[in-house]
């Protein structure tokens, strides 16, 4: 048995142990904190350092990128100052550093390379992008280092917006477009040279071709044994093939490099209309395809438009049935719609389009590329595209439906008012005999000079000719005549400057009247040569009315005999 | 329907700390038929068997965890124990426990949660959950065993944690049991409202750098922008010499790019392939920000969670958890986030139990209105209780 002191002492030790265990306990806790403190701190001391780390790894890497960006940023604070370039800027611009321009206004800075109107233009475009708070791009030359290097640049500019969506600054990224420009402009000029080239080419075959049709059209009139036959029908056939090519392609070149001028006159319609079904009727008969006209009764009879060109865009496509019906029937429909606009459609039972062929059909390039021309069928591809051009040309508009396998209708509106019936152009050709009238023909294509003969001895007209520009001016010095018709491609002298030397001299035919005779006999054309001393022009190859009215104006009245037709 | 809390920090006199709770609860006069407490206390209180005695002394079911420090009106202590009773007439209450939570045989998981749920007419409107903790983190597993099998019942609750940085004493209360792998839950049904806050790393402090996660499973980051996870991280220097030193207190968002809202993971451990240990799923090709939390981001989202709390018309309560690595964030100032709560909540008359959790589990609102389970580390979350509007007080 314990005494009571015995008791208080071991009720004393209870408490201190206990008391002992519970500081255990605290301490134990506060080191726990202690752990977790400690741990918190490292991982903030991380995160700061990768923070740093990454901060300064992009910033370097953003010092990088404006080191050696090949284009020209600029950025702009909110006072219209420089806040930093890339270094292409300042190369540009001759200077050594940025801190030449640091805190300077664009205003400032352009002023070196730029003039007060440049200068405006950014500020409207750098205005734009502050209030409307979008892009916006302009287009300038600029010769920053006035080393006479103008370059051009499309110039964007783009807001810098904080986190409230206030705009803080601009950004204005200049890119040197000068390198794309000029090779843009050298392939289009490369490209005009080559259409004009072969423009020429195909100008320089057409002549020559059309001597020979016109030739051998001479020789069938007369009296030929079967082979000699035989061989004319053999040439004329292939002029037919070669002619409507050759034409295609000066068409398209012309078209292609915006030179063709339409020659809107008043014409028969229906005539012109009906010239193609007898054109083409026995093609189509030949091949076993059904082939039909109608025109619906209200259609004009007089209409004003370009008649040769309608006729080239209603060819291709009866070629182009022609070429792709095998069987079955093609029809040419033609009606008025609406005011002064005329609907022609040509409908076949051919081949068909395929949906997804159709975008390309009236592609012009589509039929120049190597493999197209080396192609059999060259040629005939350029028929659609040409008369796709010739549509939009006249403000009219193509379209094509078809089924695969099953046909096609392609139609044509073209917007041709109604002319009166008094200006038909299918009036009748005046009969006219000038026996007294002396004519000068000048070409240096002899076939040419035959045809040239040839109509005008059908005129009774007695005409003599010459090879040559220098030829042509020395019969005429020596002899007087009434009409000079004078082709002007010759080569040395052309038909321009013995013209222009005509007029010059003082011979008995410094005022005679000299007719220009040309393949392209557009108005631009015809005013040129006006300009360098004809008196007229005639397109080649000469049409037999023109020729008419051509010694109706131009012969003397009193040498000319003219009776009713 | 009442919420009751009570505490004690007596931990040596098991009669002592169990009067203090008794005397608090009043369970004479405010003791409804139906009944579940909620216990969260220091660990010791589980040795010197203080939690025993006082399960045992208490005519419901208690369950509950160790944490690392508790608060309810009037205490924010880390010694100390906190319990808090949700009685009422009309609603109803059941537990269970799953011994050896195996995220490879989630048999016994379905198994233990019908038998529970058998108790109840209606289905679950909630099931709180407590979660052994795991290092090698199958709570995800776990978590979608539960959803599954319950058929989506709303899942809320806790991981056990402890005072220590490594939770190694951290245990899973039960009917008076403490368990290192058991997993506790308590249903709820009938006459009961609830409603969900999550608070996290505020938005201006995630990086704006992102990442994608491009091998993944479950809860092992395995490579992040086709890298060992470890590697990716050494390259953005977040690693030092130890690995593991500090990086339980960075979070990492991670965007599951579903349109519901990005989650917080903590980084628990590396394994020998370089590949990490996280708190929770992170799914491939979701996109991985770093994040900062200090002390004023503890205190500015835990005072965020409370207000927004305090705006429940008919709140009767509210249990919190939050996250251990927030409160590492703390520093010295270890309880500032308990005593902010305390404070948040003062002169309201809400009752409120709040611990520290090893990971919180708390629904989040998918784009179409749906309410989706989700696991989340650095949160603090909160379950506001209520009756249903149409229905009388109990």
């Amino acid at each position: 048995m314990s005494t009571p002191k015995e008791q208080a002492l071991a009720a004393e030790l209870d408490a201190l142990r206990l008391e002992n265990k519970r500081l255990a306990r605290k301490a134990s806790m506060m080191q726990s904190i202690i752990d977790r403190s400690r741990a918190s701190a490292a991982a903030k001391s991380s995160l700061s350092a990768s923070i740093m780390a990454e901060k300064s790894r992009q910033e370097r890497f953003m010092a990088l990128l404006l080191e050696n960006c090949p284009e020209i940023m600029l950025l702009f604070d909110w006072s219209r100052r420089f806040a930093y370039c890339t270094r292409s800027f300042l190369t540009r611009m001759r200077l050594r550093s940025f801190g030449l321009i640091y805190g300077r206004t664009y205003h400032d800075v352009f002023a070196h390379f730029a003039d007060d109107d440049w200068i405006a233009r950014f500020d409207a475009a750098y205005h734009a992008v502050v209030t409307t708070k979008e892009i916006q791009c302009i287009s300038e030359d600029a010769d920053m280092g006035l080393s006479g290097n103008v370059r051009t640049y499309s110039i964007h500019l783009a807001p810098m917006l904080d986190n409230t969506g206030q705009v803080e600054g601009v950004l204005a990224l200049f890119h040197d477009q000068t390198d794309v420009t000029r090779a843009k402009e050298a392939a289009i000029d490369a490209n005009n040279a080559k259409s004009d080239l072969f423009e020429a080419i195909s100008r320089k075959i057409y002549r020559p071709v059309l001597a020979v049709d016109d030739c051998c059209g001479r020789l069938a009139d007369t009296a030929l044994t079967p082979e000699q036959a035989d061989s004319v029908a053999g040439i004329r056939g292939a002029v037919e093939t070669l002619l409507p090519l050759v034409t295609k392609v000066i068409d398209f070149s012309q078209l292609d490099a915006g030179k063709l001028t339409l020659e809107a006159d008043y014409f028969d319609l229906v005539a012109a209309l009906s010239s193609l079904r007898d054109r083409y009727a026995l093609r189509f008969r030949r091949k076993g395809i059904a082939f039909t006209c109608s025109f619906a009764p209200t259609l004009p009879a007089v209409a004003f438009g370009d008649r040769e060109r309608i006729l080239r865009i209603l060819v291709s496509l009866l070629d182009n049935a022609l070429q792709h019906t095998q069987a079955g029937h093609v029809t040419l429909r033609a009606a008025p719609q609406g005011s002064g606009e005329i609907v022609i459609a040509v409908e076949d039972t051919g081949s068909g389009i395929r949906e997804e062929d159709i975008p390309f059909l009236f592609l012009p390039y589509e039929q120049l590329s190597a493999a197209a021309v080396s192609s059999s069928s060259f040629g005939e591809g350029l028929g659609l595209p040409v008369a796709y051009l010739l549509c939009q040309l006249m403000g009219g508009t193509i379209d094509v439906h078809s089924a695969f396998g099953k046909g096609s209708v392609f139609t044509v509106r073209l917007p041709l008012p109604a002319g009166p019936a008094t200006e038909s152009a299918a009036q009748a050709l005046p009969t006219l005999a000038a026996p007294d009238a002396r004519v000068l023909v000048v070409d240096d294509i002899d076939a040419n000079l035959l045809v040239a003969d040839s109509m005008l001895g059908s005129f009774a007209v007695t005409c003599q000719s010459a090879h040559s520009g220098a030829q042509a001016l020395e019969m005429l010095a020596k002899e007087a005549f009434d009409l000079v018709l004078m082709d002007c491609a010759m080569p040395d002298m052309d038909g321009m400057e013995a013209t222009q030397r005509l007029r010059q001299s003082p011979g008995p035919n410094s005022g005679v009247p000299v007719i220009a005779l040309h393949a392209d006999a557009q108005a631009e054309r015809r005013s040129i040569l006006l300009a360098c001393g004809f008196n007229d022009v005639l397109s080649k190859p000469i049409d037999r009315a023109a020729m008419v009215e051509c010694l109706l104006r131009w012969l003397p009245p009193e040498k000319v005999r003219q009776e009713p037709s | 329907m009442q919420i009751l809390t009570a505490y004690t920090t007596e931990i040596d006199n098991v009669d002592l700390a169990v009067e203090q709770i008794v005397q608090q609860l009043d369970l004479s006069h405010r003791l409804a038929s139906n009944a579940v407490g909620i216990l969260s206390c220091y660990s010791e209180f589980i040795d010197t068997g203080v939690v025993q005695a006082l399960c045992a002394c208490m005519p419901f079911d208690i369950i509950g965890a160790t944490t690392l420090a508790s608060a309810v009106p009037g205490l924010a202590d880390h010694l100390a124990l906190t319990l808090t009773v949700i009685t009422g007439e009309d609603i109803r209450c059941s537990t269970g426990r799953i011994d050896s939570v195996d995220r490879h045989n989630p048999g016994p998981i379905a198994h233990n949660y019908r038998l529970a749920a058998a108790q109840h007419e209606e289905k679950p409107t909630l099931a709180l959950v407590i979660m052994p903790i795991d290092r090698v983190s199958g709570w995800n597993q776990a978590l979608d065993v539960l959803d599954t099998c319950s058929g989506g019942v709303t899942l809320f609750g806790m991981v056990a944690a402890d005072h220590t940085s490594t939770h190694l004493d951290a245990r899973v209360i039960s009917c008076g049991e403490a368990y290192v792998d058991s997993m506790a839950f308590a249903l709820f049904s009938g006459n009961i409202e609830t409603a969900y806050h999550l608070a996290c790393v505020p938005t201006e402090n995630i990086r704006q750098e992102q990442a994608i996660v491009t091998a993944a499973e479950g809860s092992l980051l395995k490579e992040i922008n086709d890298i060992p996870a470890l590697q990716h991280l050494q390259l953005r220097g977040l690693l030092r010499d130890n690995p593991l030193e500090g990086i339980k207190a960075i979070p990492f968002i991670v965007d599951y790019n579903d349109g519901t809202p990005p989650v917080a993971r903590t980084l628990i451990d590396f394994t020998s392939e370089g590949y990490a240990v996280c708190g929770g799923s992170i799914p491939v090709n979701a996109t991985l920000s770093i994040a900062s939390l200090d002390y004023d981001d503890v205190l500015k989202t835990a005072t965020q969670a409370a207000l927004r709390v305090l705006k429940h018309p008919r709140a009767r309560g509210v249990l919190l958890f939050s996250c251990v690595s927030r409160n590492m964030a703390l520093g010295f100032d270890s309880l500032a986030e308990l005593e902010s709560i305390n404070e948040a909540f003062l002169g309201h008359r809400l009752p409120f139990h709040m611990c520290y959790s090893g990971g919180e589990f708390c629904p989040v609102r998918a784009p179409c209105g749906r309410s989706l389970n989700r696991f989340h580390n650095d949160a603090i979350i909160a379950c506001v209780f209520s009756e249903r509007e149409d229905a009388k007080g109990g």
